[in-house]
């Protein structure tokens, strides 16, 4: 199975080359074209009960989308409902990643998807809320940002301090605490920073150059009342 | 567990990362070879060890090599287990034996966490959604009268609007003379306005504050006026003990019962909004029963039989049997054996009153 980036930049595409047999799993609706040769099926990833609480909980589709080429190789065309930069992952199965709820596009068959409890203070203030995607097993996951992608590697006994709202994936070793943009509560929600992500190394986080929330309030500026 | 044991992991030089396999020797010694033929070789009680990630289970060994840290990860709990067997001093494996003990309870904790936030979740919900449909009897009750006048007077004014409306004055004067009767014994300070809409369905409600909507059909099938009265005293305990606002103010949701708590003037334009749906919001049992003695009770104190009230109910059930079809007004207020029990089994009050009116001549008014 081979990913390749189309169009890289804001309009960034997937294109997933598929021998006979093999399949990709997707985020439900990322499909935009594919080869005659390959069947659609959705998949209620880890069962009825995963797939229920993968909705209730990161928000994320209830369903998976898996594309089959049965009846011989094919291509298949995905993409994220918003503007941004595709990348794709490498996973030997000695690391896992977290990922934030749109951060997933696709993935290979063997990459296994799970919900994942973040603790107390981490639901509340990070502003992923309290379940976000695991992502462990062999294979390659291609994750969609808004905006640009950038990969910061921290090295161990480094720290990095990272906007809450601009993480997309991050592996599971990084372990991050939330705090306060500035020493005091009033400077830290007046910087416009509020609370950030205080990343300690060894580890990847792979954050986008924009955030969503941050676009909404600044078109509603722009957008007559009812 | 042999000595041969190997574990996968993560090994980083500074920002360089490595995947590897690495084994332990009986000695504590960790070997590997990486990246096709580079060696790696460091003991254990030269590293630092900590847990690391959330839950914090994977292995942390650090150790600084020509300035740079470097660091080997592995979450495989077998590691600790193996490192547990090795020959090591006494004070490291007193520090193996807590950091297994710590990764046993992040395990644990880690399976915890999903059923306890799932209650936690439910918990919040079904107590909102409890203490919500238990207050809102209460909060209706803030409602200030003005507010409930001004909600009914939109959605009467709304109701009319495309209606053919019965402007015959004896009709008019008949259903007047009815309501009066009634607001002389309804034990409230509230005034009534009537229309009468000309419409084929048997139907009446009462919008909050008292305004009365009654159809040509329901007169037409009523055999005197007394069987008016029981059904208009009926609706208008729904609107005395304020049962259709109780109904908006649930319909409403939560912002709105709070900004009604805190008097808030948007909360009644929001109302207003919703009041368009009044005429279709049905009541429960329990509100049907207090209406149905609400009005067993004017009935009496005005000198109107409540059996007329029982055959206005068992012709409508009739006709209801004949056409298959319910009547409108039952849509909103479900007709049930027991309810006519309840009003059959009404004594008769004291002294009879009949109303002075030619009902026929009243009903002729209605062509």
């Amino acid at each position: 199975m081979n990913f390749k980036i189309l169009y890289p930049g804001a309009f960034a595409t997937l294109q997933v080359d598929l021998d006979k047999g093999e399949a990709v799993k997707a985020e439900s609706g990322a499909m935009i074209t594919m080869s005659e040769t390959m069947d659609v099926d959705s998949k209620l990833e880890k069962g009825l009960l995963g797939g229920l609480t993968r909705k209730l909980l990161t928000g994320e589709s209830l369903f998976f989308q898996t594309l089959s080429a049965t009846r011989g190789s094919g291509e298949v065309m995905l993409a994220s409902a918003y503007p941004g930069e595709i990348q794709v992952l490498e996973l030997d199965g000695s690391e896992e990643y977290i990922l934030q709820k749109d951060g997933f596009l696709a993935a290979e068959e063997s990459i296994e998807i799970s919900t994942k409890a973040q603790n107390l203070t981490k639901g509340l203030f990070s502003g992923e809320g309290f379940f976000v995607m695991r992502i462990s097993g062999v294979g390659k996951v291609a994750i969609s940002t808004y905006g640009g992608l950038h990969k910061l590697s921290i090295a161990p006994g480094e720290t990095r301090i990272i906007d809450n709202s601009h993480m997309v994936a991050w592996s599971a070793n990084a372990n991050y605490k939330i705090e306060k943009a500035s020493k005091g509560w009033v400077s830290s929600f007046t910087s416009g920073e509020g609370l950030v992500c205080r990343f300690q190394g060894p580890g990847d986080v792979y954050i986008q150059t924009r955030n969503a929330p941050g676009f909404g309030s600044w078109i509603r500026q722009f957008m007559g009342t009812k | 567990m042999t000595s041969e044991a190997h574990f996968k992991g993560l090994y980083y030089a500074g920002q360089e990362k490595y995947s590897v396999i690495f084994s332990v020797s009986a000695h504590g010694s960790i070997e590997s070879e990486y990246d096709n033929g580079k060696a790696l070789s460091i003991l254990l009680h030269k590293t630092t060890m900590d847990l690391i990630g959330d839950p914090e289970t994977t292995l942390q060994m650090c150790w600084t090599e020509s300035a740079v840290n470097h660091s080997l990860l592995c979450h495989d709990p077998a590691l600790l287990d193996r490192l547990l067997k090795t020959n090591l001093s006494a004070s490291t494996r007193d520090q193996l034996f807590v950091l297994q003990k710590k990764q046993h309870k992040q395990f644990k904790n880690e399976k915890q966490r999903v059923p306890l936030y799932l209650t936690i979740i439910a918990t919040i919900f079904f107590g909102t959604y409890i203490i919500f449909s238990n207050s809102v009897p209460f909060v209706t009750d803030l409602v200030p009268y003005q507010w409930e006048k001004e909600i009914g007077s939109f959605a009467f004014e709304n109701y009319q609007t495309g209606k053919k409306i019965v402007n015959s004055p004896q009709v008019k004067e008949a259903i007047n003379a009815i309501i009066h009767r009634i607001d002389q014994f309804d034990d409230a300070e509230m005034t009534y306005q009537v229309v009468i809409v000309d419409a084929k369905m048997i139907n009446a409600f009462a919008f909050p504050g008292g305004f009365v909507v009654i159809t040509s059909g329901l007169i037409n099938n009523a055999e005197n006026p007394e069987e008016v009265a029981g059904v208009l005293a009926h609706e208008l305990t729904h609107v005395l003990q304020r049962h259709s606002m109780r109904k908006l103010v649930r319909q409403a949701g939560l912002g709105v019962l709070i900004g009604i708590v805190l008097g808030d003037v948007s909360a009644l334009s929001q109302l207003i909004e919703l009041s368009s749906q009044l005429d279709k919001l049905s009541f429960d049992r329990s509100q049907e029963r207090h209406a149905d003695d609400g009005a067993i009770k004017i009935m009496q104190a005005a000198g109107i039989s409540p059996q007329h009230f029982v055959s206005f109910f068992k012709k409508i059930k009739q006709v209801d049997t004949i056409a298959g079809d319910i009547p409108e007004i039952f849509r909103t207020h479900p007709l049930t054996d027991d309810r006519i029990e309840r009003v059959s089994a009404a004594s008769e009050p004291n002294d009879i009153f009949k109303f002075d009116m030619d009902w026929n001549k009243v009903k002729l008014g209605l062509n």
